[in-house]
């Protein structure tokens, strides 16, 4: 090679090694930001679903601690009452039992917003009793296979099973599904939990990109709390399949 | 040193397509398009090798200039498949036809298909660096996977990678043609090491592509 092809040769290298070392930089810096916006991402979320939880929480004890008590109360002072009249008497009746279902629903809200059984009883026990309750008013019949008993804090517990309620609702709800089977076993010190429906499916790609969505977001965002992985397969009319791993 | 360098980038090609056999039962129909494009590009490598040892260098460049034309062809439809183009189809029709108009033109009509022409390349690395770019963005405000696991960053990368440098090269490649050979080789070793790069990505972002990726929330 002559001077001006040196040069020109010269001028080439210099160009890739610099293309080359600005595409590496433009990479490595755009990997860190990745990474801050997952970790900011993370504890948005986090602080979002904690704020949830104890906005429930203090909803539960008020209705539970307060607002039940003091109906409770009044049923007895009027129960106190003697009244003559007859059409009193049937009025106060009424009344009474106005009350007892307000008690009655006043329990139910109470134990949807924190379920007395997760704590008395656990996770495994509580869920029991959810899907037997919700089976008895819907048309998805649940089939529930419980293979372990995992040992998680209590709320670590309350996420999983908010997780559990969410996706039993997406199935009676929105997927009209006829059966769910929801199985539950423990692999290495990993809870691996599938819950698959044959309900009317979705496009998960179309329903991530809304803000809203099945409350599969609520799902997700649980799931990640829980420092755990969730896979979905859903086709428009083939179901849903939920597969979470969560460690323990 | 620069015949190795030449025969590593051209037998490089054949990583790839051993990755791409392994995995073949377990890698997802929506990676056909790069399943086509590794196969296509082993193709045109080895042609290309065996006509240029056996003296007839001018065979190469209609199987040549067919497969650059293949090549973002290819890589778009699997960008699409990786959903960069929802809701935009007429642009994802807009990029093809102006990738067949510009082959048409400055292959077919220009230079003649027998012959090699920078323009072409100019122009396909000009687009297939923008597509890639959009990709990148698409992904990085999308997704919030591992992208070191993703194939699709991967690919989106050793896109960005190779055909800006690739443009680069074309250009002086064009501006250096009335060079003397011992120039253009020297050129032409440092585009053997792009591709080399280029193919180990493509590689290693095959490893990835039977990857069940977890369902994450977008930003």
């Amino acid at each position: 090679m002559d001077g001006p092809q040196t040069t020109l040769f010269t001028a080439i290298l210099i160009s890739a090694i610099a293309l080359t070392v600005f595409l590496i930089y433009f990479f490595v810096i755009l990997l860190r930001q990745q990474r801050i916006n997952r970790r900011l991402f993370r504890e948005k979320l986090h602080a979002e679903i904690e704020t949830l939880e104890k906005e429930r929480r203090r909803m539960a004890a008020d209705l539970h601690d307060d607002l039940g008590p003091s109906l409770l109360a009044i049923k007895f002072q009027t129960s106190s009452l003697e009244l003559a009249d007859p059409v009193d008497q049937e009025a106060l009746a009424l009344a009474h039992t106005r009350i007892d279902q307000l008690l009655e629903k006043i329990r139910e809200i109470s134990n949807d917003l924190l379920p007395s059984a997760l704590g008395r009883k656990g996770l495994a026990a509580a869920f029991e009793e959810f899907t037997r309750a919700v089976s008895q008013n819907a048309h998805t019949a649940i089939h529930l296979s419980i293979g372990c008993q995992p040992a998680l804090p209590p709320e670590k517990s309350v996420h999983l099973f908010r997780v559990l309620q969410e996706i039993v609702h997406n199935a009676i709800r929105h997927a009209n599904a006829a059966h769910l089977y929801i199985d539950w076993t423990e692999n290495n010190g990993l809870l691996s939990i599938t819950c698959t429906d044959n309900g009317k499916g979705f496009d998960a790609d179309e329903v991530s990109g809304r803000s809203r969505g099945l409350g599969l977001n609520n799902i997700v965002s649980r799931t990640e709390i829980l420092g755990g992985k969730l896979y979905l397969d859903s086709t428009p009319g083939k179901g849903t399949r939920y597969s979470i791993d969560i460690p323990l | 040193m620069s015949s190795l360098i030449v025969d590593i980038s051209v037998y490089s090609a054949i990583l790839p397509f051993i990755v791409l056999l392994v995995k073949w039962k377990k890698i997802p129909r929506t990676c056909l398009p790069l399943c086509i494009y590794i196969i296509l590009s082993l193709f045109n490598e080895l042609w290309a090798d065996v006509v240029i040892r056996l003296g007839h260098y001018p065979l190469s460049r209609p199987i040549s200039n067919v497969y650059v034309l293949a090549e973002p062809v290819l890589l778009i439809w699997q960008f699409r498949n990786w959903k960069l183009f929802v809701g935009r189809t007429r642009l994802y029709r807009a990029i093809l036809v102006t990738i067949a108009l510009a082959w048409m033109v400055l292959v077919v009509f220009g230079t003649g298909i027998h012959s090699v022409t920078s323009w072409y390349r100019i122009v396909s690395c000009f687009i297939m660096t923008l597509v890639a770019l959009s990709n990148l963005h698409f992904i990085f405000v999308q997704n919030r996977s591992d992208f070191l696991k993703s194939a699709n960053f991967i690919v989106t990368a050793a896109c960005i990678f190779f055909f800006s440098y690739r443009l680069v090269h074309e250009i002086f490649y064009m501006y250096g043609l009335d060079k003397d050979l011992d120039f253009l080789r020297d050129v032409y070793v440092i585009a053997c090491l792009n591709n080399i790069i280029y193919t180990l990505l493509l590689a290693y972002a095959l490893l990835w592509t039977d990857r069940k990726q977890p369902y994450l929330l977008r930003y």
